[in-house]
């Protein structure tokens, strides 16, 4: 076992990493075809190396890094809490995981993998979330706000609830339409939409109906490719509503296994399912054609180059249109540094 | 707008009223002509009118939708019943126009009376009220004039109800939701007999926002405290026109014969067998202003018969990774107004 707060070469955690990524990806995926579950491991793994781990890892004294930090997973995104068990083990820090009760079949493999190779890092249930210095909680603001109120002596980092979106010019040349489409499809597809990156809206300046043709063409190629997994049957009613209101005040576009909505913006609906985009219509000026934004608890923004000013004012996070669910590492997250935000405050 | 066919009409006052009739035959002419004169209606259906060859294709709007949209057979703006929903679930009220209540009143009085026999001519109201409650709209048409002791306001009066409920010296209709009847329970101290014939009805689930009643545990209370009295179940929705009652309380809950429900996939919308659970859809011929069928948010279990075994609201499947489900993204905006 490595002492806690020695940092460590980031070679150990890449190769308990590198073992993570030659397992099976489906059993660990919440639900994923196997296809889309191999693709989004491989995507989360890939920034993952040693110089950035250690660079990152490296970039606080040692004097201010807390003994341990217990990371609170929530259910949806399988690979979220890769990084960051990543980068706290990485960084000397005895990490420990509480894994979504639902399904914790990742945090169980990450786990197994990096304590074959010595790294200090073991999974734990919700009633030893007290020994750890620092608490990092991913889940809805109900959950970050128990687990503070639960432990007031602890040092509680939530990350509650938060949504993204797109903002885009549309492109008039159709070649150009199509690689934003493919690109957004991406955005949409991956993980089946679930999390606090996948776009509950595209606001699409310009031709917003050929935009949204191109987007169904997108997502009906990605169904060959990367097929949509399992989908939560309580779903179903809210998938026709919003199918339902589009036909009415819109148009809707539907595949085997994806939905394509063309509507006002007054009916975006900050909450994403599973491969449906939602294409709302904007004017005018990159300010006032974000306005639609700006009530969101917004945590990324692929904006196409018009927008991106516009965009930093209204997300923490700006990407371009196929990066939404793909995050640099390390970075400010919700803005907030990764390892910055357990260290001991001055 | 075509004005609504006078010989289709006559046909479902007479069924309704509880003549012959083809409830199959009948929802489809509804259905033709709603869609005629529907047109959100007409256009969120995905199958031509002709296409429609059995009541049991017939395209139900998910109930959220009335939140969204008018879905009147007739101009809007000429409403003059709008029954609305709590908006407990999102936050946003849902509105159920119509013209008038010719067919709900008749259907509801002649349902009650079929499976309760003659209703009792005076009461004490724990239900809502107000001209937008489809709930208090049916219990003053049962009982016109009875004190209320439910406020939207203020809540549930249980003092002054255990009063009148006291003095009663006649069969009386007691209307209530669950959780009304759980705070008059609360506030209970010796039990009330009430004079036979005496009717509780217990409507609404007992699932609430932030608390889940036992139902069966209300069930006994209610008997207890208020002895001599049935106590009976009522299934309604604003966004319907009849009813379903179960007596006693928690029995399965019988439809009327011009109402069919049908339980399918929550995905999928495939039809599930008799006796399996189901996303609950109600065809309901009383709905003549607005659509015949709609899809609830209820899970349930259809007999042979057609009688159903409620089993909760649909499961708020978790919408994303931080675990915020479908139904509270809703409620969000509404709180953000976004979606107005």
């Amino acid at each position: 076992m490595i002492p806690p707060q020695q940092v460590i070469d980031g070679s150990d955690v890449v190769e308990a990493l590198r073992a993570l990524g030659r397992l099976d990806a489906a059993p660990l995926s919440q639900g994923l075809s196997a296809p889309l579950a191999r693709r989004c491991l491989d995507v989360a793994l890939a920034p993952l190396q040693v110089e950035p781990l250690s660079l990152a890892a490296s970039a606080a004294p040692h004097r201010s890094r807390p003994r341990s930090v217990a990371v609170v997973v929530a259910h949806g995104v399988f690979t979220s809490p890769i990084e960051w068990v990543a980068l706290y083990a990485t960084a000397g820090i005895e990490v420990g995981v509480k894994a979504p009760s639902a399904d914790p079949a990742l945090c169980a493999a990450l786990v197994g993998c990096l304590q074959r190779r010595g790294l200090p890092v073991r999974s734990v249930g919700a009633d030893e979330l007290g020994g750890f210095e620092v608490i990092v909680v991913f889940g809805s603001d109900e959950t970050v706000a128990a687990l503070r109120a639960a432990h007031p002596g602890r040092r509680v980092v939530g990350f509650g609830h938060r949504v993204s979106a797109a903002l885009v010019d549309v492109p008039a040349d159709r070649d150009a339409r199509r690689q934003l489409a493919r690109a957004l499809s991406w955005d949409v597809a991956a993980y089946d939409s679930r999390g606090c990156m996948a776009p509950v809206a595209i606001l699409a300046r310009g031709d917003a109906a050929a935009l949204a043709g191109e987007l169904h063409g997108a997502l009906g190629e990605l169904q060959h490719e990367l097929p949509r997994g399992d989908v939560d049957p309580g779903l179903g009613p809210e998938w026709r509503r919003r199918l339902g209101l589009a036909r009415a005040r819109g148009t809707a576009q539907v595949g085997p296994a994806h939905a394509v909505l063309l509507l006002p913006g007054e009916h975006l609906v900050p909450a994403a399912l599973p491969r449906m985009a939602v294409v709302h219509p904007v004017e005018g000026d990159p300010a006032s054609a974000g306005l639609l934004l700006s009530s969101l608890p917004l945590s990324s923004i692929a904006a196409t180059d018009a927008f991106r000013e516009a965009a930093a004012r209204l997300a923490p996070r700006v990407t371009a249109p196929g990066r939404l669910q793909q995050p640099d590492f390390p970075r400010r997250h919700d803005g907030v540094e990764m390892l910055g935000c357990v260290l001991a405050e001055r | 707008m075509s004005a609504f066919p006078a010989d289709l009409l006559a046909d479902l006052h007479a069924f309704i009223g509880g003549g012959p009739g083809d409830f199959g035959a009948l929802a489809l002419r509804l259905y033709r002509w709603q869609r005629a004169c529907n047109r959100e209606y007409d256009a969120l259906c995905t199958l031509p009118v002709d296409a429609v060859a059995d009541w049991t294709d017939i395209e139900a709007v998910p109930v959220g939708l009335f939140r969204d949209l008018t879905l009147t057979s007739f101009p809007a703006d000429r409403a003059r019943v709008v029954f609305r929903t709590s908006g407990t679930t999102s936050g946003r009220r849902g509105a159920h126009r119509a013209l008038d209540t010719l067919l709900y009143d008749l259907g509801a009085r002649r349902w009650a009376e079929a499976c309760l026999g003659p209703l009792p001519r005076v009461g004490v109201s724990l239900a809502p009220s107000g001209p937008d409650s489809s709930l208090g709209h049916m219990c003053d048409d049962f009982v016109p004039g009875m004190p209320r002791f439910f406020s939207g306001d203020t809540g549930v009066d249980a003092a002054g109800a255990w009063r009148a409920l006291a003095t009663l010296d006649a069969p009386a209709f007691v209307p209530g939701t669950a959780f009304a009847f759980d705070a008059l329970i609360q506030a209970a101290s010796d039990p009330v007999p009430l004079p036979a014939g005496s009717i509780v009805m217990v409507t609404g689930g007992g699932k609430g926002r932030d608390m889940v009643l036992d139902e069966p545990a209300l069930g006994r209370a209610l008997a207890r405290l208020l002895p001599g009295a049935r106590i009976v179940g009522e299934y309604g929705m604003t966004e319907l026109s009849s009813q379903l009652w179960a007596e006693p309380w928690g029995a399965p809950y019988r439809p009327p014969p011009w109402l069919r429900v049908r339980a399918v996939d929550p995905w999928t919308g495939a039809a599930k067998a008799p006796g399996e659970e189901g996303l609950l859809r109600f065809f309901d011929l009383a709905n003549r202003w607005s659509v015949l069928a709609v899809e609830t948010q209820d899970m349930g279990i259809v007999d042979e018969a057609g009688a159903v075994t409620l089993r909760g609201r649909l499961p708020g499947a978790p919408a994303r990774g931080c675990s915020l489900t479908v139904e509270e993204a809703l409620a969000r905006v509404a709180a953000t107004g976004v979606d107005g």
